[in-house]
């Protein structure tokens, strides 16, 4: 437990430097260093953040937006991790795996997640679907790339201990590569949730009616900049929560990282 | 019939153009029971030979037999101990020292596992994980998961080479201890002189560029051993022998082996040829 809390309470220096943070920012509102619509003040992002929370903007309360948003970054995210990590694995492994999946996983990497949206549509609609397979591409290169990472850094030592014991190539698989690869599959996940939530708001602009990345753009365009602030920081504090889940799942299931 | 056998084997690198040879035409056998030790300086080829033994390597050309058979691979039967523990950080030290058994049978008996840890002197250290143990100790538990596999040759590369001196003489005196208590038959390489005799019932001495026996020597000093031993004339005696192969050290026109001289020069420096 008291390791858990290692992880989730943030230390005196973070709380001072979030706190050093808001101050200056209070105190660039208070003074009208920039006008109130471009940079409201922390009080205006606070009652915006409780009103929406509350009664909603444009009929969808915050909860419902949070929900929605997070509901599609885990299916997506999920969907990564289950195609990516076996499909990095197959690809360190076989040759031929590598090069008939490697041209495509190069082409698409540069490729905006945005530049997918009228594809998909045309292709399978406006319904949740298509947003959610919209974040496992976009997270799906980045896992695919650290786990096929973590498998060609396994040390060659781990391999010739197993060997000279006796170990077949399916045992060398199982007992020493993804044991090995434990560790870069954490790693994996823990990168590829930040570019989920990054691929969220692209998600949303198809034809969403709920969601976090679907409030910011509505709030925007009405220039509603307090809700936009406030919206902003319930996605980054819900993007930094699932990556503290990580890092403690890691905790407990690879407790030699960083020591061998 | 000679636990493992060389005959006539040469190895050249092939991914140069100039295919530098590694070992030129290398014969010697090794028998049940023995010790032999190989020395000789680094970039002399005695990896190679060792990991041709192992199977890691394939020899350009000659034979290399064991119990009779042409090796064609690594193989459980002649366990390959190297200089790094190469332990599995995610595996306890029993599990660890299991690992080679595991592979092979179902079935574990914990108990032979413990008394196998408690034969290489780690007891206290059952559900350890690997990095929270000294190198030394790590050495012991690699030293341990080999001789569960019982092999019918053990084959150390180097294995105390990257411990400090009094972590390395400790487990000198464990391999000493264990020929005693167990049926072993072991090539160990080293590049240190004084432990390639103390070890060894029989000690070659190899030379580089290609790799080649320049010295066979038998050592007939009693068993069990313990380092004590460097310090008798006998002993004295073959290692200047050895070194004197080595190009290390000349004999003094009295035929007498001089003694190395003091001063400026780090003894061990003549010690290890490295």
């Amino acid at each position: 437990m008291r390791q858990i809390l290692r992880f989730v309470l943030p230390s005196a220096r973070v709380l001072a430097a979030l706190a050093g943070a808001i101050g200056i920012w209070g105190l660039l509102s208070l003074h009208h260093v920039f006008p109130s619509y471009a940079v409201p003040s922390p009080s205006a992002v606070w009652k915006a953040f409780l009103y929406t929370w509350r009664h909603g903007y444009l009929n969808e309360t915050m909860p419902q937006d949070l929900l929605a948003s997070l509901t599609r970054v885990t299916v997506g995210f999920l969907g990564a991790v289950v195609v990516g990590v076996p499909l990095g694995l197959a690809m360190a492994e076989s040759r031929i795996v590598h090069s008939i999946v490697d041209p495509f996983l190069q082409l698409g990497r540069p490729v905006p997640p945005l530049a997918y949206i009228p594809l998909f549509v045309v292709w399978f609609g406006l319904g949740e679907f298509p947003k959610d397979l919209l974040i496992a591409v976009g997270t799906l290169p980045v896992i695919v790339i650290t786990v096929i990472g973590g498998v060609r850094k396994v040390p060659q030592l781990r391999y010739e201990v197993a060997k000279s014991l006796g170990a077949n190539r399916r045992q060398l698989f199982t007992r020493v590569t993804l044991p090995s690869v434990l560790p870069d599959v954490f790693t994996a996940m823990r990168v590829g949730i930040g570019v989920a939530w990054g691929t969220l708001v692209a998600a949303e602009l198809i034809a969403a009616s709920v969601g976090l990345g679907w409030l910011v753009e509505q709030a925007a365009n009405q220039l509603q900049t307090a809700i936009v602030m406030a919206t902003i920081i319930v996605i980054g504090l819900t993007g930094y929560a699932m990556e503290l889940l990580i890092r403690i799942g890691e905790y407990f299931a690879v407790p030699w990282r960083g020591r061998v | 019939m000679p636990v493992l056998e060389f005959r006539d084997v040469h190895l050249h690198f092939e991914r140069r153009s100039t295919r530098p040879a590694v070992l030129g035409g290398v014969d010697f056998r090794v028998d049940r029971g023995e010790i032999v030790t190989i020395l000789g300086p680094s970039g002399c080829g005695k990896t190679s030979l060792l990991r041709i033994a192992a199977g890691f390597l394939t020899a350009t050309s000659g034979q290399v037999l064991f119990k009779g058979d042409v090796v064609k691979g690594p193989s459980a039967q002649r366990v390959l101990v190297f200089q790094q523990p190469g332990l599995y950080p995610w595996l306890s030290l029993r599990k660890n020292v299991a690992f080679g058994y595991r592979l092979q049978h179902r079935q574990v008996d914990w108990r032979r596992i413990d008394e196998m840890l408690e034969l290489v002197g780690l007891g206290d250290h059952h559900d350890a994980a690997p990095y929270e143990l000294s190198g030394g100790q790590q050495q012991r538990a690699a030293l341990a998961r080999a001789l569960l596999m019982q092999p019918k040759l053990l084959l150390m590369d180097e294995p105390f080479g990257a411990l400090d001196a009094l972590t390395r003489q400790r487990m000198q005196e464990l391999l000493l201890r264990l020929r005693e208590q167990l049926d072993l038959t072991v090539v160990f390489i080293t590049h240190d002189v004084e432990e390639a005799i103390l070890l060894g019932d029989r000690v070659l001495t190899m030379g580089a560029s290609p790799g080649h026996f320049l010295l066979e020597q038998q050592v007939a000093l009693p068993r069990p051993r313990n380092k004590a031993i460097t310090l008798t004339p006998a002993f004295q005696a073959l290692r200047g022998e050895a070194l004197e192969a080595l190009g290390r050290l000349t004999p003094s026109d009295s035929g007498q082996w001089p003694v190395v001289p003091q001063g400026d020069q780090d003894p061990e420096s003549v010690e290890a040829v490295g």
